[in-house]
């Protein structure tokens, strides 16, 4: 076999091409920071709670397939969760839209959207 | 221009190449999470090893460790490790081989270890996606996840080169 070098053109090419599709992946988030924060809780694959994340002062809890979810002052995370990884808890507090945290073994999933996003989820 | 190997070296060789596959997917999972990191993502040096069985040895054995790993994952993590390594790590080493094989695709080791990183990330993204029933995970991890495997792809790609001719001796030392 020949001898692979370090890096050739193709390698810039690949580089340019996967920063450009991460930056037009990004468009959507950055396009809806400023819209005000919901934080939907999916469960198992289907949208179960919707939280308006600016209007939450005092703490809500929600207990979902072995997962406790708090949300606080504008902010929302995994509390605890029963799984193995805990990549859910280690996520931290999420705050603004684009952002997500997931449990995927439990099948729990936050996203926080923008609130026209809410019309599309509810007509959904 | 590929040397035949005796089933005893290859039983060999293929367990050293499983087992340090496995010891460092091991050793990344103890890499506490850090700011600006993805949640759960880590930077898959293992995928050097599987990179350099699909280079130096065979296809065959670096889907071999692949599946090795995965199991492990299971074995030490649950189910959803299982599937998520399983289908990241098939996905890269398909893109490996196929990227090593293809003589005609003049591509640099930075370059494969980042479509590698790119590969294993999208696999495992779609698993969990899969697991999970929901698809807003995409636009949620799919950007920082790219970034991310940029970075790592062009870490392991760059360590690749680096170990690789130290790595061959294993498979020259005939004598």
């Amino acid at each position: 076999m020949k001898e692979i070098k370090l890096i050739r053109k193709t390698d810039i090419i690949v580089i340019c091409v996967i920063l450009l599709a991460a930056v037009l992946l990004f468009i959507p988030g950055i396009i809806k920071r400023n819209e005000k924060p919901v934080a939907q809780i999916y469960v198992d694959g289907s949208l179960k709670h919707e939280v308006k994340l600016d209007e939450v002062t005092d703490k809500i809890e929600f207990e979902e397939n072995g997962t406790l979810i708090i949300a606080e002052n504008s902010k929302i995370r995994f509390e605890t969760s029963n799984c193995k990884d805990k990549i859910c808890v280690n996520s931290g507090w999420i705050s603004s839209p684009a952002q997500t945290a997931a449990c995927i073994p439990n099948k729990v999933v936050i996203v926080i959207s923008g609130s026209q996003n809410q019309i599309d989820a509810l007509t959904y | 221009m590929r040397v035949k190997r005796s089933p005893a070296k290859r039983a060999a060789e293929f367990g050293i190449m499983s087992a340090l596959a496995i010891a460092i997917s091991y050793l990344e999972t103890l890499i506490p999470a850090f700011p600006g990191m993805p949640p759960g993502a880590k930077p898959g040096f293992s995928n050097i090893v599987t990179m350099f069985a699909a280079e130096s040895f065979s296809v065959a054995d670096a889907f071999m460790i692949t599946v090795f790993k995965a199991v492990f994952a299971g074995v030490t993590r649950g189910a959803t490790a299982f599937f998520m390594s399983l289908a990241g790590g098939l996905l890269s080493t398909f893109a490996a081989c196929l990227m090593l094989r293809l003589q005609k695709i003049q591509i640099g080791y930075i370059g494969i270890g980042i479509i590698c990183a790119v590969c294993h990330n999208a696999g495992q993204l779609a698993v969990a996606c899969v697991i999970s029933g929901t698809s807003a995970l995409i636009f949620g991890y799919g950007p920082i996840l790219l970034l991310f495997a940029l970075a790592t792809g062009f870490l392991t790609g760059s360590i690749l080169k680096l170990i690789s001719p130290a790595l061959k001796r294993i498979k020259h030392d005939d004598r």
